[in-house]
Order: structure tokens, then sequence, then C-alpha cells
């Protein structure tokens, strides 16, 4: 075989022959753009997906503000009122990735889009701060941190309380929480369960409709934009926007709207941030193929005996938080152990994380929460829902990312995209 | 022949399935009594548990192939009858048949599926079964999978499926359609995509050329398909891109060949990949490439490790900061000897600060001594930025190494001194800490306080109490807060002491921190008592100090002081103790509360405890029936119209029917309409599946009379949104888009007439009905308006049994009606001139044509009927108010026949003019209704494994969807 074409960046056209003449792989800044890091206070930014949750980014701070993007005209339109002026509105995101003056790109559409924006993105060269759920399946996880590392961008993903806030309910940070199984207070392993009990109501009004007669498409929805990679279903309200989350094609419910809040940091806890469970178990209704239902208990078991249980109907009422064979630690930070509080004054504290994106795209290293860890939690989320649609355990392998002996597994774990869509 | 049909007889050949009769669906109708035994099982779905479930999907595999396919045919197109359990059925069928060791199980069930796709005329249909093929086939399915994709809506579904199942044999079936025929660029897309994935060398010579094709999409996905796999036979085509093509092809070229270079290394032709590397690496040097010069790099870093160190130095040491980033990031997954690292540190020295910064991140996570001692070093880089690498990279082993920076950190380095001093164990940083205290100045002073109070340092409380008092009020701000992680029930006099006398605000807030800190250590049953007893025999001060921050001490003991103090004589004690009753955090309060409420003089003070009552209540575990009737209860007091605001807007949160019958009942209350209003719109801007009841009827009322109340336009347009989506939550869809007269059609003679007609008569005669219908009725501001000189106006679709919502108006003399399956009517006339009123099924002879009363609002306003039809019988709303009681509707058209089982719905025109708004529909599923239409409740979705609504409500409510009368 000839060895690869050098490549130059000289254009040689042959003549005559316009459409079949080519020309080596032009570099980008020949194309245009400045491409400098922009200086401290002037990281730039673009918002993809402005519906509610999107419109929630335009305001976070450490950028400055330059596109928007929507496939409903009416969310753009929206957006572009409250940007104010100097923000320039777009319906295809590939339009606010082609712009050489945007650093950092926020991917706040529904998760079935997020792993292609995201991966668009950090090709293009950007930055991305990227709306949970991370991916809709395991392997589109994969894939994201496969691109973020190959292009070397930084990722964050749009939940905190690994590093800062109080833990929804718990009613501590994560930091103490963090420090008390650290330092082994609890013992090893550790089982945390994640409940209203413990702090972290599951919420099962993300339920799609499981019969709903299709509607005429409004005219400022771009719908087959909007499905994108998923599957063509016909156009229902209930399908888009404010109630997507209750179908499989674009999220998976409660679990997909809180999961990686409430697990982000139960992963940390854990110290799972490099590898994922080795068993799932669901006990649940039957799903619909469609539209996503209730559960009741999800158990997740890792290779050294920590295990997460989702409590979906707070059975247990009494139920630590956390439990070890050494102790249990309940929401208030409440705890069987005498003195807890004390003794762990004394302790060394958990290691320091970045916790400011600006900071982190500007220094180019890696956020609190980045794409894989991110990964790994969203993988939690994704693990979930497959045991809770095939109700039936569930081993992995969190090496391969795979289900030894489950094709069916595999596949809700790795769906082909619709064209022209691919990871 | 057809190309639909030839792929249906293909189809039906390859899976071995031939059946002569086809039923709906084109499926093969199963004998009755399997028919019957099939639909009683899927009748069941969806099971409960997965036992169940199980247990269902097996009785169905038990019937057999007639079975399998009887399921099948239960499946309808979008928009037909209600299928989800069929739908349940299907794919509880794909997931028991994919469990280990049900081979020959799961083969029947993609055999039936794949039949059933083949021979359903409806795509969407056919496109489900290939969906759960997709999941639930293997080899079997390749074949037949395979002919599809020449169907323009099924090859992307069939593709797909054979993207998953992945093989040869699937590969060749998607190399065999992109050789055979000229499809759509689309559908070709979907076939090289799915050949990329599966890495189909057979491929490669069929998608060169496919690289260089006219399509932008089509050159695309070959391009993408062919760097996936990784053929060398592709090299030139990757290299190169066509001049026509878009920027978006070309920023994306270099990308694709980079996942070709590594395809090349992974498969044993390092040499060539990293060659191919190394030239992107050379041409994109720019800083707005350094994407594709970080891919380079991190495919080197992965093939040749250690080897790479040339090319990631000089990229490390570069000045574009993200390809450093990169390059260090890549060369931080490389295990280096101590010469590599030798070469990095000596780079390091030699380089500006970020990169001297970025390399001790790097090297700081190997832990090599020649590393640790380099990061020593670095603590005292003249560089800030260095220093704060070196910080961040710093083993807890020493702490005065870090203590010593602090006499002269700013804010940003004492941050990052704090963070690594917080990493050791208490014994090795604090003595050192304390003893610096003095002589280190701010912000170094404060972080020192602060590592005392972080790692308990209770040996230390004298010189924090000491700090506390400092002058300057850093000093005083992070002893404070020390305090607050130090002191116990011990030093709460003195805390208190100083509480009583501060007089900073900041300070007070910070003391209040720690007194409440300092009361929580208690065990609960405890917790508060040491803090009360400081109020005993002390001064109006002291008292006051205290109960401010007692409802967040929390405590029985705390309470009962508390409600005492309540009637304190003293004003300053008495204000702070209401206060802090109403800010209680548990529902121990509620009493005392209530007791504030109902003798407090002060008006001020009324409505503190009224808020904190409704608070404390709503955010109780009281059911919602519980919580509903303390609400009414206080309504039904004497408090002021001001105070009453308060317990609506905590109606607005009990999720119940009963608090939606009591808020929309206070509606035309003058002083609480509007709150009641705000609270109506809280309960119904979320609907969760189990709470029909806001689909129902009075909710939809209730929504309707806010709709009316709200003065500007946008509210107003918001508002109807809302009742949209409840509607459409209760299985209604809107017959009318508001803004055009599509789903409509002019009039064609009589349902006996048209059945007559010849196919192409009746189309000839649509055609004239719907320009006259063009002509005469028209959409104006949301409102469906007829000029009163055309002909009635008839639905798209027929409908069967139904609930039907409409607005009407008319003018005075105006005349119209609904037509119920083609055949009048639902009177409706000017009442003035018609005593009776509206909503009469006038056309009766045998049986009751008037309504039962007149509730007919006067001409020139907006009525809405609610016309539910089940079966013969009719049931009408006019304007809430029931006028027609489930009356059988006789056929007018044919008065020896009943009325006929389906037909449109008419809007009938009558010589005047007319507006319509706000029509929705529900189909009511044959057979699902009990024989009286008016106890229907307006079904929702509904999951298993939610809680229904009777388990929030008393049964009477919840579950009574009907109006009373």
């Amino acid at each position: 075989m000839p060895k690869p074409r050098p490549l130059t960046r000289r254009r040689f056209i042959r003549a005559g022959a316009a459409a079949a003449a080519s020309l080596a792989v032009v570099p980008r800044r020949v194309l245009g753009g400045q491409g400098h890091l922009a200086p401290s206070d002037t990281l730039t930014k673009a918002v993809v997906g402005v519906g509610g949750m999107g419109r929630g980014h335009l305001g976070y701070p450490g950028a400055v503000l330059r596109a928007v993007c929507d496939v409903d005209r009416g969310h753009l339109a929206a957006a572009l009122e409250m940007a104010g002026p100097g923000v320039a509105g777009y319906t295809d995101f590939r339009e606010v990735l082609a712009r050489p003056d945007i650093d950092v790109v926020h991917v706040a559409t529904p998760p079935h889009w997020h792993a292609l924006i995201s991966i668009a993105a950090a090709e293009a060269g950007k930055d991305v701060w990227c709306e949970k759920p991370m991916t809709r399946t395991i392997a589109e996880g994969r894939a994201v941190v496969e691109a973020v590392r190959r292009t070397g961008r930084v990722f964050r993903v749009n939940t905190w309380f690994r590093f800062t806030d109080r833990f929804y309910g718990f009613g501590t940070e994560v930091r103490p929480i963090k420090k008390a199984v650290e330092n082994r207070l609890l013992g090893w392993p550790v089982k945390a369960v994640v409940s209203a009990a413990t702090g972290f109501d599951w919420k099962f009004f993300w339920s799609g409709l499981t019969h709903a007669r299709p509607e005429p498409v409004p005219p400022e929805l771009d719908y087959d934009f909007w499905l994108g990679p998923a599957p063509w279903k016909p156009y229902h309200p209930h399908r888009v926007h404010g109630t997507f989350r209750g179908y499989w094609d674009y999220d998976g419910g409660g679990l997909g709207d809180m999961g990686m809040h409430y697990l982000d940091p139960v992963q940390y806890i854990l110290e799972k941030d490099d590898t994922s469970p080795v068993e799932v178990f669901a006990d649940c209704p039957q799903q619909h193929p469609d539209a996503c239902g209730s559960w009741r208990r999800i158990e997740l078991r890792y290779a050294d005996g920590c295990a997460i249980v989702l409590d979906g109907e707070n059975r247990d009422t009494r139920a630590p938080f956390l439990e070890g064979p050494l102790g249990k630690l309940y929401r208030g930070f409440e705890s069987d152990i005498p003195g807890l509080r004390q003794k762990l004054a004394g302790l060394p504290d958990p290691a320091p994380q970045l916790t400011d994106f600006a900071e982190a795209v500007r220094s180019r290293r890696r956020f609190a929460l980045n794409e894989a860890n991110g990964h790994r939690s969203c993988t939690l989320v994704n693990l979930a829902k497959i045991a809770v649609q095939l109700g039936r355990p569930l081993r992995y392998d969190p090496a391969t990312g795979t289900f030894p002996g489950d094709e069916a597994a595999d596949r809700l774990a790795n769906q082909p995209m619709r064209a022209p869509w691919r990871l | 022949m057809d190309k639909k049909l030839a792929v249906l007889v293909l189809a039906a050949l390859a899976v071995g399935l031939a059946g002569p009769a086809l039923a709906q669906g084109g499926s093969p109708a199963p004998p009755p009594e399997l028919a019957a035994r099939v639909s009683s099982i899927v009748g069941r779905f969806p099971g409960g548990t997965a036992a169940a479930t199980a247990a269902l999907a097996a009785e169905l595999v038990a019937l057999g192939p007639a079975g399998l396919a009887g399921t099948l045919a239960l499946v309808e197109p979008p928009g037909g009858a209600d299928d989800a359990k069929a739908r349940f059925a299907v794919n509880g069928l794909a997931v028991h048949v994919t469990r280990p060791g049900a081979e020959r199980e799961r083969l029947l069930f993609v055999k039936a599926l794949l039949a059933a796709a083949a021979a359903s005329p409806d795509k969407d249909r056919a496109s489900f079964f290939i969906s759960q093929v997709e999941l639930a086939g293997r080899a079997e399915a390749v074949k037949p999978l395979a002919l599809f994709l020449s169907d323009g809506s099924l090859a992307g579904p069939a593709a797909r499926a054979l993207q998953a199942i992945g093989g040869p044999e699937a590969a060749r079936a998607l190399l065999a359609a992109l050789s055979a025929k000229k499809a759509p660029a689309g559908d070709v897309a979907a076939v090289v995509e799915a050949l990329g994935a599966l890495r189909s060398r057979e491929a490669v010579k069929k998608l060169i050329p496919l690289a260089a094709s006219n399509d932008e999409g089509l050159r695309r996905a070959a391009r993408a398909a062919l760097a996936n796999i990784g053929d060398p036979a592709a090299t030139g085509v990757l290299s190169r891109v066509l001049v026509s093509s878009s920027s978006g092809e070309r920023a994306r070229a270099p990308q694709d060949l980079l996942l070709f270079a590594r395809r090349l290394v992974e498969s044993g032709r390092a040499a060539e990949g990293l060659a191919a590397a190394r030239a992107l690496l050379a041409s994109h040097r720019g800083p707005a490439e350094s994407q594709v010069a970080a891919g380079a790099l991190s495919l080197l870093a992965s093939a040749i490790g250690p080897e790479a160190l040339p090319d990631l130095l000089q990229a490390a040491c570069g000045p574009d900061a993200r390809l450093r980033g990169a390059a260090l990031e890549a060369a931080a997954g490389i295990a280096w000897d101590g010469a590599a690292l030798g070469r990095w540190i000596g780079r390091a020295k030699d380089s500006g600060p970020e990169t001297r910064a970025g390399i001790i991140d790097m090297v700081g996570r190997s832990g090599d001594p020649a590393a640790l001692a380099f990061i020593r070093e670095s603590l005292a880089d003249p560089d800030k930025v260095v220093r704060l690498a070196a910080i961040r990279s710093s083993p807890p082993d020493d702490a005065s190494l870090l203590l010593r920076l602090l006499d002269t950190a700013d804010d940003e380095e004492a941050a990052a001194l704090r963070a690594g001093l917080l990493r050791f164990e208490a014994g090795d940083v604090v003595p050192a800490a304390a003893r610096r205290i003095d002589t280190t100045p701010h912000p170094g002073k404060a972080v020192l306080i602060d590592v005392l109070g972080e790692k308990g340092a209770r040996g230390e409380i004298e010189r924090v109490f000491r700090l506390a008092a400092d002058p300057e009020p850093a000093t005083r701000a992070a002893a404070l807060g020390a305090l607050a992680k130090l002191a116990g029930e011990f030093e709460l006099p003195s805390l208190v002491a100083m509480l009583e006398k501060a007089v900073d605000a900041e300070d007070i807030v910070r003391l209040q921190d720690a007194v409440i800190a300092a009361s929580r250590g208690a065990d609960p049953g405890r917790r508060g008592t040491a803090l009360v007893g400081l109020m005993k025999d002390a001064s109006p001060a002291r008292k006051a100090a205290v109960l401010r921050v007692l409802s967040r001490v929390g405590g029985e003991r705390a309470l009962r002081a508390v409600v005492e103090e309540t009637a304190a004589a003293d004003l300053q004690v008495q204000a702070a103790a209401v206060y802090a009753l109403s800010q209680w955090p548990d529902f121990g309060a509620a009493e005392g509360l209530l007791r504030v409420a109902a003798t407090t003089a002060s008006r001020r003070y009324r409505l503190l405890a009224l808020d904190g009552y409704v608070r404390l209540v709503g955010q109780s575990g009281t059911p919602a029936a519980g919580k509903l009737a303390l609400y009414k209860d206080l309504l039904g007091q004497a408090f002021d119209d001001a105070d009453k605001k308060a317990v609506v807007r905590g109606l607005g949160a009990v999720r119940d029917p009963g608090s939606l019958r009591l808020l929309a009942g206070l509606l035309d209350n003058p002083a609480l309409g509007e709150t009641a209003a705000a609270a109506l719109l809280d309960l119904a801007s979320e609907q969760a599946p189990h709470e029909r009841w806001l689909s129902g009827p009075e909710a939809h009322s209730a929504l309707r009379r806010v709709e009316a109340l709200q003065a500007d336009p946008a509210e107003k347009a918001r508002v109807a949104a809302l009742v949209a989506d409840r509607l459409r939550q209760g299985g209604f869809v809107p017959l009318f888009d508001g803004r055009s007269l599509a789903g409509w059609k002019g009039l064609v003679a009589d349902p006996p007439a048209r059945a007559r007609m010849a196919p192409a008569e009746l189309a000839a005669a649509q055609a004239g009905a719907d320009e006259r219908m063009r002509a005469h009725w028209r959409v104006a501001d949301g409102v469906l308006v007829f000029d009163g000189e055309g002909d009635s106006l008839c639905t798209a679709a027929d409908y069967g049994d139904f609930e039907l919502l409409v607005d009407w108006k008319i003018e005075k003399g105006g005349d119209s009606g609904l037509y119920l399956r083609g055949s009048p009517q639902v009177q409706i006339w000017d009442a003035e001139a018609n005593p009776a009123g509206s909503g009469g099924l006038y056309n009766n002879r045998k049986g009751p044509s008037a309504p039962l009363e007149k509730a007919d609002r006067p001409v020139g306003e907006w009525n809405t009927f609610r016309i539910v039809m089940i079966g013969e019988r009719v049931t009408v709303f006019l304007n809430d108010r029931l006028v027609v009681d489930d009356v059988v509707l006789e056929n007018y058209w044919e008065r020896d026949k009943p009325i006929y089982p389906s037909g449109p719905i008419e809007l009938q025109a009558h010589d005047s003019p007319l507006y319509f708004r706000n029509i929705f529909i529900r189909e009511i599923p044959r057979g699902e209704a009990a024989p009286s239409a008016r106890t229907d409740p307006a079904p929702a979705a509904s999951f298993p494994g939610i809680r229904t609504a009777e388990e929030h409500s008393p049964p009477g409510l919840a579950s009574e969807g009907r109006l009373d009368p």
C-alpha cells in the first residue's frame, strides 16, 4: 500500500474538474478565526437548547453570552429577548459551532442530543458545559469521554452537589460525608440508600402517555431536527418540551431528571469515579416500550461489595443514608457512631477539587465533575434505566461497558441513531 | 408491481408465513376462540412485577405462532384506538424471549414480528415491530430485514436493527442493499452508517466512490464509515476533501482522519497510523485547530507511550494554552521513568510560568521523589501561578512548608493553602498553626483561625474566644466562625452573653450561628434545654436574643419556652417569640400558632401566625384530605380577608380534588378571588398521571373561569395553554387549532345520501363543499366564525363514543346546533325567543327533546357545552348545568333505525352568524365506559405502581369526576 500522502497546506485544484477536485485538509485557521484563548474576563459562550432549562443557562456566570440556538423558534425568540443585544440566534447548532469566537458551548437540549452536540462542540474546539443526564445511553457516554480526551477539551456536567451546596434533603454538604467515608469511620464496604427517608424523593410524574393521537407539528418547531438521532415517531405535544422526560427515546423519567443530582455525589463518596457496578436489579411494574413509568426499588452493586439502593417507595422510612460495618450515617448527619463530628474534625480532609469552570477552562485543568466521572455517574442512571426496562437482574462489566450474556441489555446500552446522525 | 406489495409478498415468503386470510393490519386472522384468548391475556398487561409480566408473556408464547401473530394484530397505527396494552404485551414478549435460554421462543417471536411488519400497510406500526426486532432479533432476522432496506420509510429502522444485530451476515445484507439499487440518498446514508458501525471491510470498495458523492450527507456518512472501518485503501480519499465541500465538512475531515489513523494503529499498521498522526500534528499548529493537534498527540501517547516524549514536550511548552493542556493531559496517562521525568522538570525550569505550573500538576500525579523535590522547590517560585500548582500538588507531609507561605499569601493563595492544610491530621497542623496566629497577617491569619475550627481544636478554644473580641473585623469573623465549630453547651453562657451585647450586624449573625451550633451538639431529647435555661430571670434583651435563635435550634423544651413568651409582657420579647414560633421547623408549633392567631390583638402577629401555620400544615405528612379539613376550618373562622389569603395560597399546594372545589368556590369572592385564581393555577400547573381529576369537568370549568378573569392577553393565553395541557393529559385532543380549518371539511348531503354516492361522485361533491366551507367559515383571533350564509362544518374524522367540549356564541335570533355522528342535533338557539333554552335533543320524537332547564347565558356571551355520547345515549351539560341526562339520540335520517355507530361532528349552519372556540374531543374506547355517561371520569394515561389518587384522599372525592348539580 502507498504511504499516506503527506498533508500540505497548499491547495491543489485540478483544472477543469471542479466537482472532483480536492484539496488537502485545510487547517481551520486558514478558514478564518482568531482562536486565541480569550483573556480571563472575556470567555464567551453559546447556549444550545433554550427551553426552560436552557434559558436558565443564559445567566450562568463565567462567560459572556454570544449565541443561542433552538429548533423551536418560540424558544429562540424568548431566549433572544432575555439575552438582550449582542446575542445571535440560530436554529442549527452546527452554525453555532462554526463560529470561531465562542469558547464554551452549553448543551441544554433534551438528553437524546447531549452526546452528539457535546462531541461536535469538542471537535470544533469548544469546551462544553452539558446538562444532566450527561448522555442517554452508556455507549454515548463512552463516545463523549473519548471525544473530550481526543480533542483535549474541558467538560463539565451541570450538577454540583459533589462539591457545593447542601446535598438535597440530606441536610449537609457532601464534603463531611466524603470525609467520614474516606477516613473509614463507617468501615468498608459501604451501602447507600437514596430515598425520601435519606433526603432524596424520587419524582414519578415524568411519565409518558401510553396512547396519544398524533397532532400537527406547530409551525414554529422543526420536529425532525428536534428528534434528531431518535427514531421517528408521530408528533404529539407531550413528547416534546416540558414533558419529554416521560419517553425512553429522549430521557428516562424521574431517573433521568434527578438521577445524576442524587447519584453523582454517592459515587464520589463511595470512591467509584473510575468504575461502575457489576450487578443491577430493579423491582418495578412492566414498562411501556415508549413511555417511562414508575419503579419501586433499584439496587446497584459494585465488585467490592459497595452498593447503592434506590428506594422509590420509601419503604424503609428509617433507612440510614450510608451503612458500613462500623456504623451508620442518617439524614442530617445523625449517626450511631458516638461523637462522630468530633472524631471527624481531626482527620484529613478530602482532596480539594477544581470547582470554578471558567478557571478550569483558562488553566486547562479537569473540572471536579468532568467527562470521566460524569460518564460513570450517568452510567448509574443508564444502568438503572435498562434494568427497569428489562425487569431482570443484570450483570455488567465496567471495563468493557457490556452485559455478559444479555444481548438485549447490550442493545439498550448502545442504540443505533437515526441517519444522518451517528456517534 | 407496486413496491409496497413487493416487499409484503417477499417478506411473507422469506419467513415462511403465508396465511390466506388477512385481518386488519394485514396479519392473518386467528380463529375466534384464539383471538378471544389472546385479547383476554393482553388485557391483563402490563404486569405489576417482572414475574407477573413473564407469566403473561409465557401464556402468550404458549399459544404458539398464531397467538403471537394475534397479539401483534392488536397493535394499532398511531391515532387508532388505544392499543397501550397491546404495545405493553409486545414489548413484554420481546423482553421475555431475550432472557437467557429461550432461543426457541425468541425465534418464534422474531418471525412473528417480521411477518407483521411486512404485512402492515401502516409504516409507523411496521416501524414499531422492527424496533422490537432491533431488541430481540439475531441472525434469523437479517434476510427479512434486508427486504425493508428498499422501503423509503422503513429503510432507516431496518438498517438500525441490522446494525444492532451485527455480524458479517448483517454487514453483507447491508452491502447488498448498497449495491442493488438507486434509493433516496437519505436511506443510503442509513445503510452506509450501519456499515461503518459494523466496520465492514467488504464494504470499503463500495464506500470509496460514495465519499466523493454529490450529496453532502452521503459523502460525510461514507467518510465517517471509511474512517471507522480503518482499511488502508481509504487513505487517499480520507486525506483530501472536495473543494466544493462545506465548511462543516472540512472541519470534520481531520477528525475522520484521526479516527482512521487510530484504526490503522489498532490493526497493526502502526507506522502508517502514526505517520498520519504526525502529519496532522504538523499541519494543525494554529490556535483554532488545537483540537486536531490534541487528537494526534493523544494517539501518539496511547500508541507509543514514553516514546512520544519529544512530541509531548514540544506541545506542552508551546504558545497555545489549549494544546499545552491537551499535551499534559495525554502525558499524565503515561508512566514516565526517572530520566523522562528529569527531562520534564528540566524543561519546566526553562519555561514560562503557565507551562511550569502545568508540568507541576502533571508530574505531581506521579508521586516520584524527584517530582516531589521539584514541587517543594516550586513553593518558593516567584510566580504565583506556579506556587498555586505547587501548593495543590504538595502531599500532606510537612505543614510548616505551607504555613510559612501564609505570611505573604493573598486571598487566592491563602484559599489554596487552607485547602492544603486541611489535608493534614489535626495533630500535624494545629499546634504549629496556633503558634503562628499572632504573627501572621491577614488573610493568612484568618486561615489559621479557621484551621483551628475545622480541625476541632477544642484545646485552643480560649485563644479563639480571645480572638473573637479582637478589634479587627476579619479576625473576629474568623474566630466567630471557628467558635461555631468548636463550641459546645459548656460555652453557651459565654456565647449568649456576647450575643446579647453584640452590635455589629455581621457579628450578630455569626454569633447566632455559633449559639445554634453549640446547642445542636446536645442529644436531640435535651436539645435547647441549656439555651432555654439561660432565659430564666434574664433581662428582656437577653431573652429576645435567645428567642431569635430558638426556632433554628428546635426541640420540645425550646418550643414550650417560645409559646410561653408569646404572652410576655415585654413587647420586644413577645415580638421575638411570635416570630420564632412562626418560623418553627416542625408541626409541634401548630397549636401555639393557632392560639396566637385566635387571641392576638395585633394584625401583624395574626398574619405571622397564620402564615406559619399554613406553612407547617403544608409541609407536614398529613394526608391531603386532612390538610384540606384544617384549611377549611380556618376559612370558616372569623379572620379577615387579608388573613384568609394565606390559607387560600396554602390550598394551592394541596393536591386533592377537594381543594380544587374549595378554590373554585372562592373565585367569585371579591376579596379572595384573585388569590384563589393564582392558587388554582399553582394546583394545575403540573399533573401526575394519577391526578385524573385535573383533567375532569370541575377542573376544566374552574380553569376556564380563571382564564376569563385574566385581563392581560398574554396571561389569558398562558392559562388557555394550561387548560389545553390538562385536557390533553386527560386524553382530549383539540379539534380546532385556533389558526386554520385544518381537520374540518364541508358538508356533503346527509349520511344516507353520502352512503349511496360512488367514490368519485363523493370526492367531487366534497371538493365543492370544501370550497363553500372556505367561503363562509373563517378563523379570527382564535375563533371559528361562520358568516351565516353557507353550509354546516364537519370534522374530517368520524367519531363513535366520545366526550366533546365546545364553546359557542350566537347573535340575537341566532340558531345552530351540534350534529353528533352526522345526525341532528344538540340544539343551540336564542333562549330569549325560545325560553326552553339550548342543549336539548331537538329532533327526538320518542324521548325527551327539551333541555331539563334553561342554562343559556345572554345572547352575545360565550356558552360551553360538555357533551358525552356513549352508544346511543347522550348527556349534555350547558355551562356546567345538566340539561340532557343520558337520553337516546334518535335517528333523524332513517327513523326506523338506531343512531349510526359513528360519524362526523357537525357545527350546524342555520342562516345566522356563529362563533365557536376551544373545541376538544376525547374518544372513549367502546366497551370501556359504564352505562351511564355522567359519572365517567376522564381517564388519563395510568401506570401501575404509581400511588393512586385514592391513597391521597378519601375515596368519595378522588374517584368522582361529576359536577355537583
